[in-house]
């Protein structure tokens, strides 16, 4: 926050050889990148630590999905299995799926979008990677240290007094994996405020930036009661009081309220970078304006706020009063309006639109059909009858991965293909990577679509053995989350190779609109060779467009 | 800052003011005898005292909108968490069906050595 | 880096590269901060609503029998204290505005005196409660009968009293661990002001300290009632 005076450094743009500067080359070694300040570089730090926590997760999956194989629980007992389950859960949410968009394409784009040189806040930026790596690293010293088994949400009174496992590491990394967040998502509110370039209106933003700003809204407002209540079962976990314990005369049902008034909007901060992302997709590779942007921006507001309504939804069969069902169940279907909106908007942007099949499209593509599936399953769950029915089944597992995987790491591949070229100056293999694509969205689908039929049909969540008629779909859905792991690794793969081998990009591969490709590919430590002015509105690809749009 | 600081008077008057009611406040919740409006009157004092402090000690009344809207959006989810959450423990009762009234009842911990732990202040 | 036009001589040494000019980089410190308030709103806010919850879903009188344990004038002479140092800062941030650093230095200390007071007060009030075995564990209330009027409060109460006590030291340590923190970065902000003219050459960190001081103020100002003034 301190007024930091800054001696002239040495000018990035002097030809020093043929080779120009860029962010990536104007320092070398890990110093440069350990203490780096620079936005892009940050962004690179957080897209490798969330990569190694994604395959880490994966492996817990693979081994719950291994053991579903068969109904006997022959390999794994079930406290390993809960503890399996359970890091899948903490890994994926805390590791990933939370800082995954935000803190990768967000760090690297949102400055980029709007045309400053830097977040508002450098060394908070770099401060909150470390946080992230601290939490990180009482994550794996979780795992090492025997694990956790109380399921990723940490219910008392399992956690503070039942539980024989490392509640309390796993809790501690979960609130301090979400300072990190408060701290990325404070940062970028203040950058989308104060940072904008000359003429940069605010309905002149890319909508990826809108959807930052509602996410970081999120994270502001929502992780800070997630950090009390940990503290809360911290408490009483080692001081054996408390106010979740029915033996003290607490509540458990009080811990749901506020752990879900954090968790349920922790949803809204996947999805919407997610939905940000295919904003952007959309457009590009339709050549044509979107429809309707100021209803997708502001229903991404709206849903950052509606999300804060609903998270009595996750506890219906919990002893909360079925009034209070009644109005959770009510505002639960409301947050479907604005989804859908967004959803509309996509499909009538491609309307007519010059709609080219690159790789990131192809990704656009799998999320807008998964997302919807996920969302509108949603509504059997948001229902009150039929929630009980589905609830602690696999119908909930299914739903919630149509969201996270098919929407959240659909969007993230998406736009990681198309702003790679961005990010290291290259292309990546265009064969490998629709080959890739359509193996995640074939994986995809067969691993969870046997999952809604299972819950149907009543298989509950969370147990290591399940009876033998339920085999047939559960073998598919393995089967399916083998291809889904080759679909994962394929992309690692090239990927890596592409930053070296693959053919260099220019400054605007896909022809798009947005000031991150009026720059060179990757850009200059400060972003652009001089500040841009912005006097249109985005994504216009046409003259007539220019003068339709207001 | 575009505008004037805000004086010392000022200040001084207003640290005044946040004085007499926290006086207020203390005769009233020891001596006032209120009942069923202590709670709602002490609340609204302190709401009072925040309006004060925020308005001139942290300059609110010279701000922007936007820095008004932050303050207010911090306050808007506070109240919707303890409104929604009331939602719940208000209803509670309406239903009578033992099963669904007030929290389970779990009462035998699994795990001994509860209460070995000296005073519980480690 | 290239100054912009906008940069006059002096405010060029103060600007960080990345923003254009002083109006820009006080405004989004400003901001930063007035986020990170409304973050700390809903910190705070979760562990009110637990205890709004609980104290409204009791049974019996716990929570006000737990009240009546606490001393409303001490506890209102503390806010006193509390408030008089938001008043200081409130005056230093005026003499960071108008460049007077021997005022701001005078002030800053005082604030910095009058939060360390009120720790002082809160620890002796701890020390208080732990003597009579108000701290929640297996030995709590076992005092409380010397000290009354000879009834006995039934186990249900003391459960519920217990209950209140736990919110109390929560909510009084984290407050106070706010305090700790803000006393320490006002002792930094000081040393820097004897030193050299810092805060006086640009009150922009000095303005943003002040709000997270009087947001520990006004958390206080809400604790102060919700656990000494509810005796109903």
């Amino acid at each position: 926050m301190t007024t930091v005076a800054v001696e002239p450094r040495p000018q990035p743009f002097e030809p020093r050889s043929i080779k120009r500067a860029d962010y990536l080359n104007i320092s070398y070694g890990v110093r440069s990148w350990l203490l780096t300040l620079d936005h892009k570089r940050i962004a690179i730090l957080y897209l490798i630590s969330i990569s190694i926590f994604f395959f880490v997760g994966g492996v817990f999956a693979a081994v719950v999905r291994l053991e579903l194989a068969t109904p006997k629980g022959d390999l794994l007992q079930s406290d390993t299995y809960n503890k399996m389950f359970t890091l899948h859960g903490v890994v994926m949410l805390f590791f990933f799926l939370i800082p995954a968009i935000p803190a990768t394409l967000g760090n690297f784009l949102v400055p980029l979008m709007i045309g400053a040189k830097d977040l508002a806040f450098p060394r908070l930026n770099l401060m909150s990677w470390y946080v992230f790596m601290i939490a990180g690293m009482f994550g794996i010293y979780t795992m090492l240290a025997g694990g956790v088994d109380t399921g990723w949400t940490f219910y008392t009174p399992l956690s503070p007094k039942y539980a024989n496992s490392q509640v309390m590491t796993a809790a501690l990394a979960a609130l301090i994996a979400g300072f990190s967040s408060i701290l990325t998502g404070l940062n970028f509110m203040v950058t989308i405020h104060k940072m904008r370039a000359p003429g940069l209106t605010w309905f002149r933003l890319p909508l990826f930036v809108w959807s930052q700003y509602a996410t970081s809204l999120i994270q502001i407002l929502g992780t800070p009661v997630l950090a009390v209540t940990i503290l809360l079962v911290a408490a009483e976990r080692m001081l054996h009081i408390g106010i979740f314990d029915p033996a003290l005369g607490g509540d458990p049902v009080l811990f749901q309220h506020l752990f879900w008034f954090y968790s349920h909007p922790a949803v809204y901060i996947m999805i919407l970078p997610a939905m940000g992302v295919i904003s952007e997709l959309v457009t590009t590779f339709a050549k044509k304006v979107i429809f309707g942007y100021s209803f997708i921006a502001f229903s991404s507001v709206a849903i950052a706020v509606l999300g804060f309504l609903v998270w009595g939804h996750h506890m219906f069969v919990s002893s909360q009063s079925p009034y209070a069902g009644l109005i959770f169940s009510f505002l639960s279907m409301l947050v479907a309006i604005p989804s859908a909106i967004k959803v509309f908007n996509w499909t009538a942007t491609l309307w007519r639109g010059s709609v080219s099949w690159d790789t990131p499209m192809l990704y656009a593509f799998g999320f807008i059909g998964l997302f919807t599936i996920g969302g509108l399953t949603g509504l059997f769950l948001a229902c009150l009858a039929t929630d009980v029915h589905l609830t602690h089944t696999y119908f909930v597992v299914a739903h919630f991965h149509y969201i996270m995987v098919g929407g959240a790491i659909m969007a993230y591949l998406g736009g990681l293909h198309y702003w790679w070229p961005k990010i290291t100056g290259r292309m990546y293999p265009e064969f490998w990577a629709k080959f890739a694509a359509i193996i995640i969205f074939v994986g995809f689908n067969l691993t969870f679509f046997p999952q809604f039929v299972l819950g149907y049909q009543g298989m509950p969540r969370r147990y290591h053995e399940y009876p033998a008629e339920f085999q047939v779909l559960n073998v598919m859905s393995t089967a399916g989350a083998s291809i889904l792991a080759v679909g994962y690794i394929i992309p690692a793969v090239y990927f890596i190779w592409s930053m070296k081998y693959a053919k260099v990009a220019g400054r605007n591969p896909w022809g798009a609109t947005g000031l991150e490709w009026s720059t060179t590919s990757p850009p200059p430590a400060d972003n652009f060779e001089k500040t841009p002015i912005v006097s249109l509105p985005p994504y216009i690809y046409s003259k007539e467009e220019a003068t339709v749009v207001p | 800052m575009a505008h004037k600081p805000i004086s010392p008077v000022t200040y001084g008057f207003i640290y005044v003011l946040l004085l007499l009611l926290t006086a207020l406040t203390v005769y009233l919740a020891t001596q006032g005898h209120l009942g069923v409006w202590e709670i709602p009157v002490a609340l609204g004092i302190a709401t009072a005292k925040t309006v004060l402090v925020g308005l001139y000690f942290m300059h609110l009344i010279h701000s922007n909108r936007l820095t008004i809207l932050i303050v207010l959006a911090g306050v808007l989810f506070l109240v919707i968490m303890v409104m929604l959450t009331l939602t719940d423990y208000w209803t509670r009762s309406w239903l009578t069906s033992p099963q669904v009234s007030g929290a389970p009842s779990i009462t035998q911990p699994l795990r001994a050595g509860h209460g070995s732990s000296g005073d519980g202040r480690s | 880096m290239s100054p912009s036009a906008t940069h006059t001589h002096d405010e060029h040494a103060l600007v960080a590269h990345h923003f254009e000019n002083l109006e820009q980089q006080r405004g989004a410190n400003l901001l930063g901060m007035w986020l990170f308030l409304s973050s700390e709103v809903l910190f705070f806010g979760g562990i009110f609503t637990a205890y709004a919850m609980m104290r409204f879903s009791s049974t019996n009188n716990g929570f006000a029998l737990g009240s009546s344990q606490l001393n409303a004038v001490v506890g209102g002479i503390n806010t006193a204290v509390l408030l008089t140092s938001s008043l200081t800062m409130a005056l230093a941030v005026w003499a960071a505005q108008t460049k007077h650093r021997r005022l701001l230095q005078l002030f800053l200390s005082l604030t910095l005196a009058f939060g360390l007071a009120f720790l002082v007060f809160k620890g002796f009030e701890w020390y208080h409660e732990y003597e009579v075995s108000l701290v929640p564990g297996p030995t709590f209330g076992s005092k409380l009968a010397e000290k009354g009027d000879g009834t006995v409060i039934p186990a249900e109460t003391v459960k519920t009293m217990q209950m209140f006590f736990v919110f109390y030291f929560s909510i009084t340590g984290l407050h106070a661990l706010h305090m700790v923190v803000g006393l320490a970065v006002l002792a930094v902000q000081l040393v820097l002001c004897l030193q050299s003219d810092f805060g006086v050459r640009d009150y922009g960190p000095i303005e943003v300290f002040g709000l997270y001081w009087h947001f520990v103020d006004v958390v206080w100002i809400y604790v102060f009632p919700l656990l000494y003034l509810m005796r109903a």
